[in-house]
Protein backbone atom coordinates (compact mmCIF):
# COMPACT_ATOMS: atom_id res chain seq x y z
CA UNK A 1 0.00 0.00 0.00
CA UNK A 2 0.84 3.79 -0.54
CA UNK A 3 2.34 5.60 2.07
CA UNK A 4 0.58 9.18 3.09
CA UNK A 5 4.17 11.07 1.51
CA UNK A 6 4.20 9.44 -1.52
CA UNK A 7 0.31 9.99 -2.97
CA UNK A 8 -0.25 13.16 -0.27
CA UNK A 9 -3.61 11.18 1.12
CA UNK A 10 -3.79 9.71 3.98
CA UNK A 11 -4.40 5.52 3.74
CA UNK A 12 -8.21 4.43 3.46
CA UNK A 13 -9.72 2.63 6.45
CA UNK A 14 -10.54 -0.98 5.43
CA UNK A 15 -13.91 -2.45 6.09
CA UNK A 16 -12.89 -5.00 8.83
CA UNK A 17 -11.14 -2.18 10.46
CA UNK A 18 -14.25 0.31 11.20
CA UNK A 19 -16.06 0.17 14.35
CA UNK A 20 -19.94 -0.35 13.52
CA UNK A 21 -20.74 2.87 15.24
CA UNK A 22 -18.75 4.33 12.51
CA UNK A 23 -20.98 2.73 9.81
CA UNK A 24 -24.07 3.43 11.22
CA UNK A 25 -23.10 7.16 11.25
CA UNK A 26 -22.03 6.92 7.99
CA UNK A 27 -24.86 5.77 6.81
CA UNK A 28 -26.84 8.03 8.90
CA UNK A 29 -25.57 10.88 6.77
CA UNK A 30 -27.47 9.66 3.51
CA UNK A 31 -30.63 8.41 5.27
CA UNK A 32 -30.87 11.56 6.81
CA UNK A 33 -31.04 13.56 3.97
CA UNK A 34 -33.55 11.58 2.69
CA UNK A 35 -35.83 12.37 6.02
CA UNK A 36 -35.31 15.88 5.54
CA UNK A 37 -35.96 15.92 1.85
CA UNK A 38 -39.36 14.64 2.88
CA UNK A 39 -40.10 17.17 5.68
CA UNK A 40 -38.56 19.72 3.63
CA UNK A 41 -40.53 19.27 0.00
CA UNK A 42 -42.12 22.63 0.06
CA UNK A 43 -38.91 24.40 1.05
CA UNK A 44 -36.47 22.36 -0.29
CA UNK A 45 -33.67 24.42 1.86
CA UNK A 46 -34.48 22.55 4.99
CA UNK A 47 -32.60 19.12 3.59
CA UNK A 48 -29.76 21.75 3.08
CA UNK A 49 -29.99 23.05 6.57
CA UNK A 50 -29.90 19.41 8.15
CA UNK A 51 -27.16 18.18 6.14
CA UNK A 52 -25.02 21.00 7.30
CA UNK A 53 -25.89 20.64 10.75
CA UNK A 54 -25.15 16.55 10.14
CA UNK A 55 -21.88 17.41 8.68
CA UNK A 56 -20.65 19.70 11.58
CA UNK A 57 -21.72 17.22 13.80
CA UNK A 58 -19.69 15.05 12.87
CA UNK A 59 -16.74 17.14 12.06
CA UNK A 60 -14.01 15.37 14.59
CA UNK A 61 -15.29 12.13 13.74
CA UNK A 62 -13.16 9.27 12.04
CA UNK A 63 -11.87 10.37 7.83
CA UNK A 64 -14.51 7.59 6.94
CA UNK A 65 -17.47 8.90 8.20
CA UNK A 66 -16.69 12.48 6.91
CA UNK A 67 -15.74 11.55 3.80
CA UNK A 68 -19.49 10.08 3.94
CA UNK A 69 -21.17 13.13 5.44
CA UNK A 70 -19.30 15.58 3.36
CA UNK A 71 -20.15 13.82 -0.13
CA UNK A 72 -23.80 13.70 1.42
CA UNK A 73 -23.97 17.40 1.73
CA UNK A 74 -22.54 18.45 -0.97
CA UNK A 75 -23.97 16.35 -3.72
CA UNK A 76 -27.21 17.40 -2.61
CA UNK A 77 -26.68 20.96 -3.43
CA UNK A 78 -27.64 20.82 -7.02
CA UNK A 79 -30.62 19.04 -6.62
CA UNK A 80 -31.61 21.32 -3.86
CA UNK A 81 -31.10 24.38 -6.31
CA UNK A 82 -32.58 23.03 -9.27
CA UNK A 83 -35.76 22.30 -6.63
CA UNK A 84 -35.90 25.67 -5.62
CA UNK A 85 -35.53 26.76 -8.96
CA UNK A 86 -38.80 24.71 -9.81
CA UNK A 87 -40.51 25.92 -6.81
CA UNK A 88 -40.37 29.84 -7.89
CA UNK A 89 -40.24 29.36 -11.51
CA UNK A 90 -43.54 27.64 -10.58
CA UNK A 91 -44.77 30.31 -8.20
CA UNK A 92 -43.94 32.92 -10.85
CA UNK A 93 -45.88 30.90 -13.42
CA UNK A 94 -48.91 30.31 -10.66
CA UNK A 95 -49.57 34.24 -9.78
CA UNK A 96 -47.82 36.26 -13.24
CA UNK A 97 -49.86 37.12 -16.07
CA UNK A 98 -46.93 36.99 -18.36
CA UNK A 99 -45.38 33.57 -17.43
CA UNK A 100 -46.57 30.65 -19.16
CA UNK A 101 -46.63 27.44 -18.04
CA UNK A 102 -44.56 26.35 -20.95
CA UNK A 103 -42.66 22.86 -22.88
CA UNK A 104 -39.36 24.53 -21.28
CA UNK A 105 -40.57 24.49 -18.00
CA UNK A 106 -42.42 21.04 -17.85
CA UNK A 107 -38.95 19.67 -19.96
CA UNK A 108 -37.38 21.16 -16.70
CA UNK A 109 -40.00 20.01 -14.31
CA UNK A 110 -38.60 16.55 -15.76
CA UNK A 111 -35.43 17.33 -15.83
CA UNK A 112 -35.55 17.50 -11.95
CA UNK A 113 -37.58 14.74 -11.70
CA UNK A 114 -34.74 12.36 -13.02
CA UNK A 115 -31.97 14.56 -10.94
CA UNK A 116 -34.03 13.85 -7.89
CA UNK A 117 -34.95 10.29 -8.30
CA UNK A 118 -31.61 9.22 -9.46
CA UNK A 119 -30.16 11.04 -6.35
CA UNK A 120 -32.46 9.35 -4.39
CA UNK A 121 -30.83 5.74 -6.22
CA UNK A 122 -27.12 6.72 -5.71
CA UNK A 123 -28.17 7.76 -2.25
CA UNK A 124 -29.45 4.46 -1.40
CA UNK A 125 -26.75 2.62 -2.92
CA UNK A 126 -24.40 5.07 -0.84
CA UNK A 127 -25.77 3.82 2.65
CA UNK A 128 -26.11 0.59 1.58
CA UNK A 129 -22.14 1.02 1.36
CA UNK A 130 -21.47 3.22 4.60
CA UNK A 131 -22.97 0.54 6.16
CA UNK A 132 -21.05 -2.29 4.75
CA UNK A 133 -17.86 -0.13 5.71
CA UNK A 134 -17.32 0.77 2.26
CA UNK A 135 -16.34 3.63 0.53
CA UNK A 136 -18.49 5.25 -2.62
CA UNK A 137 -17.52 7.83 -5.22
CA UNK A 138 -20.07 9.10 -6.65
CA UNK A 139 -19.84 10.90 -9.92
CA UNK A 140 -17.94 14.27 -9.27
CA UNK A 141 -18.58 14.62 -5.83
CA UNK A 142 -17.02 11.71 -4.78
CA UNK A 143 -13.91 13.09 -5.24
CA UNK A 144 -14.10 16.46 -4.20
CA UNK A 145 -14.92 14.50 -0.56
CA UNK A 146 -12.70 12.39 -1.18
CA UNK A 147 -9.43 15.19 -1.99
CA UNK A 148 -11.06 17.51 0.72
CA UNK A 149 -11.18 14.76 3.76
CA UNK A 150 -8.48 12.69 3.00
CA UNK A 151 -5.96 15.27 1.59
CA UNK A 152 -3.11 15.21 4.00
CA UNK A 153 -2.93 18.76 6.02
CA UNK A 154 -0.68 18.46 8.47
CA UNK A 155 -1.79 21.82 10.26
CA UNK A 156 -5.12 20.61 10.44
CA UNK A 157 -4.07 17.48 11.91
CA UNK A 158 -2.39 18.76 14.81
CA UNK A 159 -4.92 21.01 15.81
CA UNK A 160 -7.72 18.19 15.66
CA UNK A 161 -6.26 15.30 16.65
CA UNK A 162 -3.49 15.67 18.79
CA UNK A 163 -5.04 18.42 21.36
CA UNK A 164 -2.09 19.68 23.35
CA UNK A 165 -2.13 21.66 26.61
CA UNK A 166 -0.04 24.14 26.23
CA UNK A 167 1.66 26.68 29.47
CA UNK A 168 0.93 29.96 29.50
CA UNK A 169 1.67 32.78 27.13
CA UNK A 170 4.15 34.65 29.49
CA UNK B 1 -7.35 15.04 -11.27
CA UNK B 2 -8.56 18.79 -11.89
CA UNK B 3 -9.37 17.35 -15.53
CA UNK B 4 -10.82 14.23 -14.09
CA UNK B 5 -13.19 16.51 -12.56
CA UNK B 6 -13.77 18.47 -15.38
CA UNK B 7 -14.92 15.81 -17.23
CA UNK B 8 -17.18 14.35 -14.62
CA UNK B 9 -19.38 17.48 -13.98
CA UNK B 10 -19.54 18.16 -17.62
CA UNK B 11 -20.89 14.38 -17.70
CA UNK B 12 -23.53 15.54 -15.37
CA UNK B 13 -24.73 19.00 -16.82
CA UNK B 14 -24.89 17.26 -20.54
CA UNK B 15 -27.15 14.38 -18.90
CA UNK B 16 -29.54 17.15 -17.05
CA UNK B 17 -28.93 19.50 -20.14
CA UNK B 18 -30.14 16.33 -22.21
CA UNK B 19 -33.52 15.54 -20.31
CA UNK B 20 -34.71 19.24 -20.15
CA UNK B 21 -34.02 19.74 -23.87
CA UNK B 22 -35.69 16.21 -24.65
CA UNK B 23 -38.38 17.38 -22.82
CA UNK B 24 -38.77 20.91 -23.64
CA UNK B 25 -38.40 20.65 -27.50
CA UNK B 26 -39.74 16.83 -28.06
CA UNK B 27 -43.87 17.07 -28.75
CA UNK B 28 -44.10 13.55 -26.84
CA UNK B 29 -47.71 14.46 -26.25
CA UNK B 30 -48.22 13.97 -30.32
CA UNK B 31 -45.62 10.91 -30.56
CA UNK B 32 -47.70 8.55 -28.17
CA UNK B 33 -51.18 9.88 -27.42
CA UNK B 34 -53.98 7.04 -28.29
CA UNK B 35 -55.97 9.03 -31.58
CA UNK B 36 -58.23 11.48 -29.60
CA UNK B 37 -62.14 10.40 -29.91
CA UNK B 38 -63.91 12.88 -31.13
CA UNK B 39 -67.62 13.24 -32.35
CA UNK B 40 -68.12 13.77 -35.96
CA UNK B 41 -69.23 17.58 -37.25
CA UNK B 42 -72.39 15.92 -38.29
CA UNK B 43 -73.15 14.17 -34.96
CA UNK B 44 -71.90 17.34 -33.01
CA UNK B 45 -74.71 19.04 -35.21
CA UNK B 46 -77.04 16.55 -34.07
CA UNK B 47 -76.09 16.34 -30.53
CA UNK B 48 -76.37 20.62 -30.46
CA UNK B 49 -80.26 19.87 -32.05
CA UNK B 50 -81.08 17.66 -29.45
CA UNK B 51 -79.97 20.19 -26.35
CA UNK B 52 -81.42 22.75 -28.09
CA UNK B 53 -84.59 21.71 -28.69
CA UNK B 54 -85.30 19.16 -25.62
CA UNK B 55 -83.21 20.94 -23.15
CA UNK B 56 -82.53 24.58 -23.80
CA UNK B 57 -86.04 25.78 -24.81
CA UNK B 58 -87.83 23.52 -22.97
CA UNK B 59 -86.14 24.79 -19.91
CA UNK B 60 -89.27 27.74 -18.87
CA UNK B 61 -87.04 29.94 -17.51
CA UNK B 62 -85.34 30.28 -21.20
CA UNK B 63 -87.82 33.17 -22.83
CA UNK B 64 -86.14 33.44 -26.81
CA UNK B 65 -86.44 37.03 -27.55
CA UNK B 66 -88.30 38.02 -30.94
CA UNK B 67 -88.75 41.28 -32.05
CA UNK B 68 -88.07 42.37 -35.32
CA UNK B 69 -85.61 45.61 -34.91
CA UNK B 70 -83.34 43.17 -33.09
CA UNK B 71 -84.00 40.20 -35.14
CA UNK B 72 -83.01 42.16 -38.03
CA UNK B 73 -80.01 43.96 -36.91
CA UNK B 74 -78.81 39.96 -35.57
CA UNK B 75 -79.00 38.82 -39.43
CA UNK B 76 -76.77 41.60 -40.48
CA UNK B 77 -74.32 41.04 -37.46
CA UNK B 78 -74.27 37.03 -38.14
CA UNK B 79 -74.09 37.39 -41.96
CA UNK B 80 -71.61 40.15 -41.69
CA UNK B 81 -69.26 37.67 -39.10
CA UNK B 82 -70.23 34.01 -40.78
CA UNK B 83 -69.14 35.42 -44.36
CA UNK B 84 -65.85 36.18 -42.58
CA UNK B 85 -64.92 32.73 -40.94
CA UNK B 86 -64.65 31.07 -45.10
CA UNK B 87 -65.35 27.86 -44.90
CA UNK B 88 -66.90 26.01 -42.00
CA UNK B 89 -68.68 23.05 -41.13
CA UNK B 90 -71.38 24.87 -38.90
CA UNK B 91 -74.34 26.48 -39.67
CA UNK B 92 -74.49 29.34 -37.15
CA UNK B 93 -77.22 29.93 -34.89
CA UNK B 94 -77.71 32.90 -33.33
CA UNK B 95 -80.40 33.15 -30.38
CA UNK B 96 -80.96 36.24 -28.06
CA UNK B 97 -82.34 35.17 -24.47
CA UNK B 98 -84.15 37.11 -21.55
CA UNK B 99 -81.53 37.60 -18.66
CA UNK B 100 -79.60 40.52 -17.74
CA UNK B 101 -76.28 38.89 -17.32
CA UNK B 102 -73.41 40.13 -19.80
CA UNK B 103 -72.93 37.24 -21.29
CA UNK B 104 -73.35 34.57 -24.08
CA UNK B 105 -72.55 30.77 -24.61
CA UNK B 106 -71.82 28.35 -27.34
CA UNK B 107 -73.72 24.84 -27.33
CA UNK B 108 -72.52 22.18 -29.57
CA UNK B 109 -73.38 22.38 -33.65
CA UNK B 110 -72.61 26.26 -33.90
CA UNK B 111 -75.97 26.96 -31.72
CA UNK B 112 -75.03 30.46 -29.93
CA UNK B 113 -77.14 31.81 -27.67
CA UNK B 114 -76.99 35.46 -25.90
CA UNK B 115 -78.71 37.61 -23.34
CA UNK B 116 -80.42 40.62 -23.79
CA UNK B 117 -77.90 42.28 -21.00
CA UNK B 118 -75.13 41.50 -23.42
CA UNK B 119 -76.68 43.30 -26.22
CA UNK B 120 -77.35 45.76 -24.02
CA UNK B 121 -73.87 46.39 -22.40
CA UNK B 122 -72.58 46.98 -25.67
CA UNK B 123 -72.38 50.30 -27.15
CA UNK B 124 -71.27 49.45 -30.71
CA UNK B 125 -72.59 46.49 -32.73
CA UNK B 126 -68.55 46.17 -33.57
CA UNK B 127 -68.82 45.17 -29.72
CA UNK B 128 -71.38 42.28 -30.17
CA UNK B 129 -69.41 41.15 -33.16
CA UNK B 130 -66.42 41.13 -31.08
CA UNK B 131 -68.14 38.64 -28.27
CA UNK B 132 -69.56 36.75 -30.85
CA UNK B 133 -66.45 36.31 -32.89
CA UNK B 134 -65.04 34.68 -29.52
CA UNK B 135 -67.95 32.31 -29.06
CA UNK B 136 -67.48 31.16 -33.01
CA UNK B 137 -63.65 30.59 -31.87
CA UNK B 138 -64.68 28.23 -29.25
CA UNK B 139 -67.27 26.31 -31.58
CA UNK B 140 -64.95 26.27 -34.68
CA UNK B 141 -61.86 25.35 -32.35
CA UNK B 142 -64.37 22.83 -30.91
CA UNK B 143 -63.98 23.63 -27.48
CA UNK B 144 -67.21 22.94 -26.75
CA UNK B 145 -67.54 19.23 -27.89
CA UNK B 146 -64.14 18.61 -26.01
CA UNK B 147 -65.15 19.90 -23.02
CA UNK B 148 -68.75 17.60 -23.01
CA UNK B 149 -66.39 14.42 -23.93
CA UNK B 150 -63.99 15.24 -21.16
CA UNK B 151 -66.80 16.23 -18.63
CA UNK B 152 -69.59 13.31 -19.60
CA UNK B 153 -67.67 10.98 -21.28
CA UNK B 154 -67.96 9.67 -25.15
CA UNK B 155 -70.49 7.00 -24.15
CA UNK B 156 -72.82 9.06 -22.62
CA UNK B 157 -72.82 11.59 -25.88
CA UNK B 158 -73.33 8.93 -27.77
CA UNK B 159 -75.97 7.25 -25.39
CA UNK B 160 -78.28 10.72 -26.39
CA UNK B 161 -77.71 10.68 -30.29
CA UNK B 162 -78.87 7.46 -30.27
CA UNK B 163 -82.36 8.65 -28.36
CA UNK B 164 -81.88 9.07 -24.43
CA UNK B 165 -84.38 10.02 -21.70
CA UNK B 166 -85.09 13.25 -20.77
CA UNK B 167 -83.60 13.56 -17.76
CA UNK B 168 -80.12 12.66 -18.95
CA UNK B 169 -80.63 15.49 -21.79
CA UNK B 170 -81.32 18.34 -19.79
CA UNK B 171 -78.53 17.13 -17.56
CA UNK B 172 -76.01 17.69 -20.64
CA UNK B 173 -77.58 20.13 -21.37
CA UNK B 174 -76.95 21.95 -17.74
CA UNK B 175 -73.33 20.89 -18.17
CA UNK B 176 -73.22 22.48 -21.82
CA UNK B 177 -74.54 25.94 -20.82
CA UNK B 178 -72.11 25.93 -17.46
CA UNK B 179 -69.54 24.78 -18.96
CA UNK B 180 -65.82 26.97 -18.13
CA UNK B 181 -63.20 27.03 -20.37
CA UNK B 182 -59.30 26.71 -19.56
CA UNK B 183 -57.36 29.69 -20.06
CA UNK B 184 -55.59 27.76 -23.19
CA UNK B 185 -58.87 27.56 -24.82
CA UNK B 186 -59.85 31.19 -23.84
CA UNK B 187 -56.56 31.89 -26.18
CA UNK B 188 -57.70 30.46 -28.76
CA UNK B 189 -60.31 31.58 -28.85
CA UNK B 190 -59.22 35.27 -28.86
CA UNK B 191 -56.81 34.64 -31.49
CA UNK B 192 -59.19 33.18 -33.62
CA UNK B 193 -61.68 36.44 -33.16
CA UNK B 194 -59.04 38.70 -34.23
CA UNK B 195 -58.55 36.65 -37.51
CA UNK B 196 -62.20 36.74 -37.92
CA UNK B 197 -63.07 40.54 -36.69
CA UNK B 198 -60.14 41.60 -39.35
CA UNK B 199 -61.82 39.04 -42.12
CA UNK B 200 -64.82 40.69 -41.63
CA UNK B 201 -64.09 44.10 -41.68
CA UNK B 202 -64.22 45.19 -38.08
CA UNK B 203 -60.74 46.08 -35.87
CA UNK B 204 -59.87 43.85 -33.69
CA UNK B 205 -59.59 46.24 -30.84
CA UNK B 206 -63.34 46.41 -30.30
CA UNK B 207 -62.88 42.60 -28.08
CA UNK B 208 -60.45 44.88 -25.95
CA UNK B 209 -62.89 47.79 -25.46
CA UNK B 210 -65.57 45.42 -24.88
CA UNK B 211 -63.51 43.72 -22.25
CA UNK B 212 -62.29 47.21 -20.57
CA UNK B 213 -65.92 48.16 -20.29
CA UNK B 214 -66.28 45.24 -18.38
CA UNK B 215 -63.62 45.35 -15.97
CA UNK B 216 -64.78 49.03 -15.67
CA UNK B 217 -68.23 47.92 -14.68
CA UNK B 218 -67.95 44.75 -12.77
CA UNK B 219 -64.09 44.56 -11.57
CA UNK B 220 -62.05 41.89 -12.68
CA UNK B 221 -63.96 38.83 -11.54
CA UNK B 222 -67.59 38.52 -11.67
CA UNK B 223 -70.33 35.65 -12.15
CA UNK B 224 -71.59 37.88 -15.31
CA UNK B 225 -69.05 37.40 -17.30
CA UNK B 226 -67.77 33.15 -16.10
CA UNK B 227 -67.77 32.25 -20.09
CA UNK B 228 -66.30 35.00 -21.71
CA UNK B 229 -63.54 35.50 -18.47
CA UNK B 230 -62.61 32.54 -16.96
CA UNK B 231 -59.20 33.66 -15.50
CA UNK B 232 -57.64 36.50 -13.85
CA UNK B 233 -55.49 37.61 -16.85
CA UNK B 234 -57.82 39.75 -18.04
CA UNK B 235 -55.46 42.27 -18.80
CA UNK B 236 -53.15 40.48 -21.10
CA UNK B 237 -56.21 39.65 -22.94
CA UNK B 238 -56.95 43.38 -23.31
CA UNK B 239 -53.20 43.88 -24.29
CA UNK B 240 -53.34 40.84 -26.75
CA UNK B 241 -56.53 42.45 -28.81
CA UNK B 242 -54.78 45.92 -28.64
CA UNK B 243 -51.63 44.42 -30.14
CA UNK B 244 -52.85 41.87 -32.58
CA UNK B 245 -51.63 43.31 -36.30
CA UNK B 246 -54.29 44.14 -38.93
CA UNK B 247 -52.31 43.43 -42.54
CA UNK B 248 -51.87 46.68 -44.15
CA UNK B 249 -54.57 47.67 -46.53
CA UNK B 250 -57.24 46.27 -43.69
CA UNK B 251 -60.50 48.41 -44.29
CA UNK B 252 -62.51 48.98 -41.15
CA UNK B 253 -66.32 48.52 -42.47
CA UNK B 254 -69.03 50.00 -40.57
CA UNK B 255 -71.94 47.74 -39.94
CA UNK B 256 -75.13 48.91 -41.17
CA UNK B 257 -77.15 48.82 -38.11
CA UNK B 258 -79.36 51.32 -36.19
CA UNK B 259 -77.98 50.59 -33.11
CA UNK B 260 -79.29 52.94 -30.95
CA UNK B 261 -82.80 51.53 -32.14
CA UNK B 262 -81.82 47.88 -31.10
CA UNK B 263 -80.76 48.84 -27.57
CA UNK B 264 -84.23 51.10 -27.28
CA UNK B 265 -86.18 47.43 -28.29
CA UNK B 266 -83.91 45.46 -26.16
CA UNK B 267 -84.96 47.83 -23.37
CA UNK B 268 -88.64 47.22 -24.11
CA UNK B 269 -88.71 43.80 -24.36
CA UNK B 270 -86.33 43.53 -20.89
CA UNK B 271 -89.41 45.37 -19.12
CA UNK B 272 -91.99 43.01 -20.72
Amino acid sequence: MQTDIETGYHPLPQPQEIPQREKEDAMGAYLMMFAALGAGLPLPIINLIAAVIYYFVNKKSSRFVRFHTHQALISQIPTTLMNAVALFWGLRIYFSEEWQFTSVYKGYLVAVFVANLLYLIFGIIGAVKAHGGKMYYLLFFGKISYHSVFRVRPEEDSNIYMEQNLPPKI
Amino acid sequence: MKKSLFRDISILVAIFAGIWILFAYVPWAKLFTAPDFTISVANEEKLGKIIVEQAVLKDPSVVVVRDQAVDSAMRVVSHTLVSGIGKTDFEYTFRIIKGDQVNAFTLPGGNIFIYSGLIEFCDTPEQLCAVLAHEIGHAEKRHVISKLIKELGITLLFSVLGGSDNIMISEIGRTATSTIFDREQEREADDFSFQLLEHSGINPKALAVFFRKLSDQFGDYNEHMEILLTHPNNNSRIKASLEYKVKPGFAEKKIGVNWGRVLSSIKNQNAK
